[in-house]
């Protein structure tokens, strides 16, 4: 396999070397999107995004240390985040009722259907603070070590170890919040 | 057990989680009864997310698409990169003409102006000359 430097120069004049980038690293975003929107169509639409993005400024592209996937989970992690804040714009229903409709369209959860305590905690992931579920589902998912997504997150491998137990005391605390045992 | 020791705990379920070997971290669990059920409690709901957090793939059709969208947007930007590259280079060969016609006609017209003076010196009448007679 090409080196991914090498690959990336080429792909700034390139679109065939582009289309090689797209499809190491698609299914990584795609799975990330996914997880922190709850659906599929929505992924998509996000993961098109992304790409897009990415293509109309690989020019612009230094590489600095950190890999090419966290210039990419960084657009993501931005796109999700604009997503987020215009949907609340948008809907007038208040948050509680905005988290129903959440779980009871299309989602993570289709792939436990029938496993409540998954759907539970995925709604639960989602009511935390973003950088919080970047950690979960980067470490969960993609199985980085904290180093990889220190790098990705712009964090110390410590400031990932410390954020990752907070997250889990979070997350036990807003299961309790809605009668589930932890 | 400090929250430093928790969290080195926690950290290293994670790693075991992605590894698939759980079972050495129970061990270690309960063998540290003073903070049994803090670590019990997290490292359940880190084994739960784990198997919540299966990694999907995206629909084939739609990664099909989106590959050929964004092969069709590269083209399109690398067409119109060249087309700006070459109107950049059209112009500058229209200044570097300009140029040179510019500099060909001062140099005739400064040579033309040479052969006027040199004509009119080479017409004036010779100053008589002094007889000493």
């Amino acid at each position: 396999m090409e080196a991914e430097e090498q690959l990336i120069e080429r792909a700034k004049r390139d679109a065939g070397a582009f289309g090689e980038l797209y499809e190491r690293y698609v299914d990584r975003i795609y799975n990330y999107v996914y997880y922190r929107v709850g659906a599929h169509a929505d992924a998509e639409d996000l993961t098109a995004r992304v790409f897009y993005r990415a293509l109309g400024h690989i020019r612009a592209y230094r590489q600095r240390g950190a890999p090419f996937a966290a210039w990419l989970y960084r657009i993501a992690h931005n796109l999700v985040a604009n997503w987020h804040r215009d949907r609340a714009r948008r809907r007038e229903v208040s948050l509680e009722d905005a988290m129903e409709v959440a779980e009871k369209r299309e989602g993570p959860e289709r792939v436990a259907e029938r496993n409540e305590t998954s759907r539970v905690l995925l709604a639960a992931l989602r009511t935390l603070p973003a950088e919080r579920q970047q950690v979960v589902i980067l470490k969960f998912t993609e199985e980085l070590s904290n180093a990889e997504i220190g790098k990705i997150m712009g964090r110390s491998e410590g400031a990932i170890k410390s954020l990752y137990h907070r997250t889990l005391i979070a997350l036990r605390a807003e299961l309790i919040k809605r009668g589930v045992s932890a | 057990m400090s929250a430093k020791t928790i969290s080195d705990v926690v950290n290293l379920q994670a790693d075991q989680l992605n590894a698939g070997t759980p079972a050495a971290i129970e061990a270690l669990i309960r063998a540290t009864p003073p903070e049994r059920a803090e670590l019990s409690a997290l490292t359940q709901i880190a084994a739960r997310l784990k198997r919540a957090l299966a990694p999907i793939l995206p629909a084939a059709f739609f990664r099909a698409r989106l590959r050929d969208g964004l092969t069709l947007a590269a083209h399109h930007q690398e067409t119109h990169r060249t087309m700006v590259a070459a109107r950049a280079g059209k112009s500058r060969g229209a200044w570097q003409w300009g140029w040179l016609i510019g500099a060909a006609a001062i140099g005739s017209t400064a040579g033309l102006i040479a052969m006027i003076l040199r004509a009119r010196q080479s017409r004036k009448p010779s100053p008589p000359a002094i007889s000493r007679l």
